[in-house]
């Protein structure tokens, strides 16, 4: 049984369609990537299955529930949505307790927990009140009391998004301390985060799936290889030249470096040399890697029309 | 489900803010004032200027009037100014979101902030009584204290109706300033109505605005307040109901 089961998911504003004929599959103890531009319909989505919106048409099911007919999941699950805001006169302990209180937990278990997810988010020593908190504060107490209830799986909605490198390196630091006994739904649009921490990815642009895999099935599907080409000098002919040729399927110039998305990585490595020979280019370095995340993104996304 | 950490946390939160003393004080400032002010009233209008104005003599029904006059003109006022954000600002500013996700129901979020809005309301009304009665026994001589708690009673009762649709809109509008303006056009229209519509004025809410100073001067006896009491309570219910309904339906 998948963890979390979308069939043609529809969530329409009037005629506005904010997600269409989603389906996905998320499989238990994954860390699911879910991926999309801003406006893609991610936070529409996780709205839905978290029970504070109502889909147009299709069905989820939750652990096995349908969601429309038995809340009792959400005892199950942890949500932090994108900007978590917090009741900015108690402090964190405080609001764990409220939150553990909600899900009915007993007074001595929770103060156990509370401790030992403040130590998780490194948050033990934070004694004043949740009003003078940094963003990043925020979101690692938002963490926090997503998995007071221990949840099976957990939502986060743009967890890094709004925070800086630091901010960015806390959030995921504790998602990897925690996403090996639970799985974790990950919705963002910081293509380098969920590579980071995902196993699988779902990508969705313009409210619908573009598509759906691991993270290596996503590689090997759509990336062919990309091509690092240090040179001496860029020249124009040199560009134009790579450009037509039949197997560059992408080019971008950073400098003297030159990022070339190769199909046919055996007619590159053969096309290559002579090309620089007869633009008079000196070879610095080439070399061949695996694409990542971001360029499969983006790839997918042009493909798709945005 | 959820109910009594949401009461809790009610509870807790008017502690822990401005809440605890706004009301409150409020209410006791109405409580220490009303007696002294009519006490002084005939001196302050003679200090005033040349004309000569003629008072009746002042006495405790008149210190017990500007009591619950002020009680119902500011006093009403400053609970619908506290409370019409309670729901709609934690839907505008995104606090809903996080408890709402969890196995709660909005009608426990409501009922509790209705719940603990109510305690402290009522709460409030105990040494704001006391210091008027008190102020009132020395100042005149004189205060009766069953009938005065019985008006204090009554006052109770349309400050729970008033409660109850202020709540009510809160849970309904998606912002503290819509909220506030459905309560005050339902407060305009509870004054309103029983003196637009004499006939079955007395099963409104909006009669309870005078019965205290009735009840006072003798002009009323309790039993006679009950199809306002009832009507306010019922209403108080029905303006909750209303509220949980919609909100229930809302995606937030």
């Amino acid at each position: 049984m998948a963890a979390v089961e979308i069939e043609k998911l529809t969530k329409k504003f009037g005629a506005v369609a904010a997600v269409y004929n989603l389906t996905l599959h998320v499989p238990k103890g994954t860390v699911f990537g879910f991926l999309g531009p801003n406006g893609a319909g991610k936070t529409t989505t996780l709205r839905i299955l978290l029970g504070l919106a109502a889909p147009t048409a299709g069905e989820v099911r939750i652990l096995g529930k349908n969601i429309r007919e038995d809340r009792s999941y959400l005892r199950r699950v942890g949500f932090l949505p994108d900007v978590p805001v917090f009741y900015n006169w108690m402090t964190a302990r405080e609001y764990l307790r409220f939150t553990g209180e909600l899900f009915g937990l007993e007074p001595a278990p929770l103060s156990r927990k509370i401790e030992e997810l403040l130590e998780l988010v490194g948050l033990q020593k934070e004694k004043k009140r949740i009003g003078g908190f940094s963003r990043g504060m925020k979101q690692r107490l938002g963490l926090a009391q997503a998995l007071v209830n221990d949840p099976e799986i957990v939502f986060l909605d743009e967890p890094t998004s709004a925070l800086d490198p630091i901010g960015r390196k806390e959030v995921l630091d504790s998602i990897n301390a925690f996403k090996d006994r639970v799985t974790v739904f990950f919705s963002s649009h910081i293509l380098a985060d969920v590579e980071r921490v995902c196993s699988r990815a779902a990508i969705i642009d313009r409210v619908e799936l573009v598509t759906e895999g691991s993270i290596a099935e996503l590689r090997q599907k759509y990336g062919g290889r990309t091509l690092e080409l240090e040179v001496t000098e860029v020249p124009d002919q040199l560009l134009q030249k790579l450009q037509e040729a039949p197997w560059c399927e992408r080019l971008e110039v950073e400098g003297n470096l030159l990022k070339l998305g190769a199909m046919d990585e055996e007619k590159a490595g053969r096309t290559i040399p002579p090309l620089l020979a007869e633009a008079g280019v000196g070879i610095i370095r080439l070399e061949s890697r695996e694409p990542d995340l971001e360029e499969i993104f983006m790839k997918l996304v042009k493909r798709n029309g945005s | 489900m959820g109910a009594r950490a949401f009461f809790r946390k009610e509870l807790l939160e008017i502690f822990k803010t401005a809440k605890i003393y706004i009301i409150p004080l409020l209410f006791l400032l109405f409580g220490f004032t009303s007696p002294v002010i009519t006490k002084l009233l005939p001196d302050i209008l003679a200090g005033l200027g040349e004309m000569e104005i003629t008072l009746p003599e002042m006495s405790w029904v008149d210190a017990f009037g500007q009591f619950f006059k002020n009680l119902n003109q500011i006093g009403i006022v400053a609970v619908v100014l506290v409370f019409m954000g309670s729901v709609a600002e934690e839907k505008h500013r995104g606090t809903a979101i996080m408890v709402l996700s969890k196995p709660v129901s909005k009608a426990a979020f409501v009922l509790a902030k209705f719940g603990a809005a109510a305690l402290l309301v009522l709460f409030s009304l105990i040494p704001a009584h006391l210091a008027c009665y008190i102020y009132t026994k020395v100042l005149f001589g004189e205060a009766p204290l069953v009938s005065s708690l019985q008006a204090t009673l009554l006052f109770s009762v349309y400050v729970l109706y008033i409660l109850g649709f202020t709540v009510g809109a809160s849970a309904v509008m998606k912002s503290k300033i819509a909220a506030g303006g459905v309560s005050v056009g339902l407060l305009i229209l509870t004054l309103l109505l029983p003196a637009l519509w004499r006939e079955p004025a007395r099963f409104f809410p909006g009669s309870l605005t005078g019965y205290p100073n009735a009840l006072l001067t003798g002009t009323l006896s309790l039993p006679e307040a009950l199809p306002a009491v009832l009507s306010a309570l019922i209403l108080t219910l029905f303006f909750l109901g209303a509220g949980i309904f919609f909100f229930e339906k809302q995606e937030i």
